[in-house]
């Protein structure tokens, strides 16, 4: 009795499993805080950046000044049975230059919490 | 005789929670056996609720210290962050949720002055549902065609969209938010329930 109950379960268990997917993907590198900590406004030029952090995603000029825009996407997803859920977060850096080409001001908004594995589809 | 008391006891003091644990016993087998065979029969998947979350939404409410003409580029990105873009801006556009258009001047539209910049923030909510009604066919006809393939789905894409407009000392000018995040929603029909309005035909 008490082997069948525990093949029972277990099939259960294997059948809830069936059809499950918990799936991770990235675009990009992660962007290290440390990094983005070592550039130095007013200090760092253009070119240390760019050898720092390497080549910038975008480049545009807005209000004069120069911005590297380095970008990353983290993306977690969860199937169980019939439902699912998907998300994704997206990390920027933007590092603005004056006319010299000297940073003149980093903008890095790293989300303070990461993105959880959901599978339930209601709710927030 | 010394294993009297203790088969008296267990026979009426302890009674009720004796016959407890007897019945989940026999509970148990018959309750993972509906469960495995539920599973079993939906791990085919006849329904379907996905969702794709990408980015936080931001409310409303969490923009209300945004004080047009007061509030600084440093402060926004210190309550939300980074945003997905920043974009300059010259006389002649117009910034629509959807990009900068070089278009007429239309509703839901903001403009700026020159030498400022524009920020977004995007966050996207995608809702899906999807019912395949014949699917319990395969069951019960094997023939080759049986129609087991029969699904209905619906859903939407809530794309919403916050856009700030900084003049050239960074300092907010507007901001707004582009309203789409109510398009998405789980769907059962997707087909019309009503006949198209004709008071809604507009010419120009």
């Amino acid at each position: 009795m008490t082997i069948a109950r525990t093949m029972l379960t277990l099939a259960l268990s294997l059948s809830l499993l069936n059809g499950c997917a918990f799936v991770r993907g990235n675009y990009g590198d992660n962007l290290n805080t440390a990094e983005v900590q070592a550039i130095k406004k007013g200090v760092t030029s253009r070119a240390e950046v760019a050898a720092h952090l390497g080549a910038p995603d975008r480049i545009t000029e807005v209000n004069g000044r120069e911005i590297f825009h380095y970008y990353h996407y983290d993306a977690k997803s969860g199937t169980v049975l019939f439902f699912s859920r998907t998300n994704v977060r997206s990390d920027d850096l933007y590092v603005m230059f004056n006319k010299d080409g000297i940073v003149d001001d980093v903008v890095y908004g790293k989300p303070a919490d990461q993105i959880k594995f959901q599978f339930w589809p209601f709710g927030e | 005789m010394a294993s009297q008391p203790i088969k008296s006891s267990f026979s009426s003091g302890l009674s009720a929670s004796s016959k407890l644990p007897t019945a989940r016993r026999h509970s148990q087998p018959w309750l993972t056996g509906c469960l495995l065979v539920v599973s079993l029969t939906m791990s085919g998947c006849p329904l379907v609720w996905q969702r794709v979350s990408i980015n936080e939404t931001i409310t409303p409410e969490a923009v209300t210290f945004i004080t047009p003409g007061k509030t600084t580029f440093a402060e926004v990105v210190e309550r939300l962050g980074a945003p997905d873009e920043i974009t300059t801006l010259d006389d002649e556009s117009t910034y629509t949720p959807f990009g900068q258009q070089r278009i007429l001047r239309a509703p839901h539209t903001m403009s700026a002055s020159s030498h400022g910049a524009v920020t977004r923030y995007r966050f996207i909510d995608l809702k899906r549902f999807a019912v395949n009604f014949t699917w319990g066919l395969q069951f019960v006809l094997n023939a080759p065609g049986a129609p087991t393939d029969v699904e209905l789905e619906g859903g939407g894409i809530g794309m919403d969209e916050l856009l700030i407009v900084f003049d050239s000392s960074w300092v907010v000018q507007q901001h707004a938010f582009a309203k789409h995040a109510d398009a998405s929603r789980y769907r059962l029909w997707p087909f019309d329930l009503e006949p198209p309005d004709d008071n809604q035909v507009v010419s120009f």
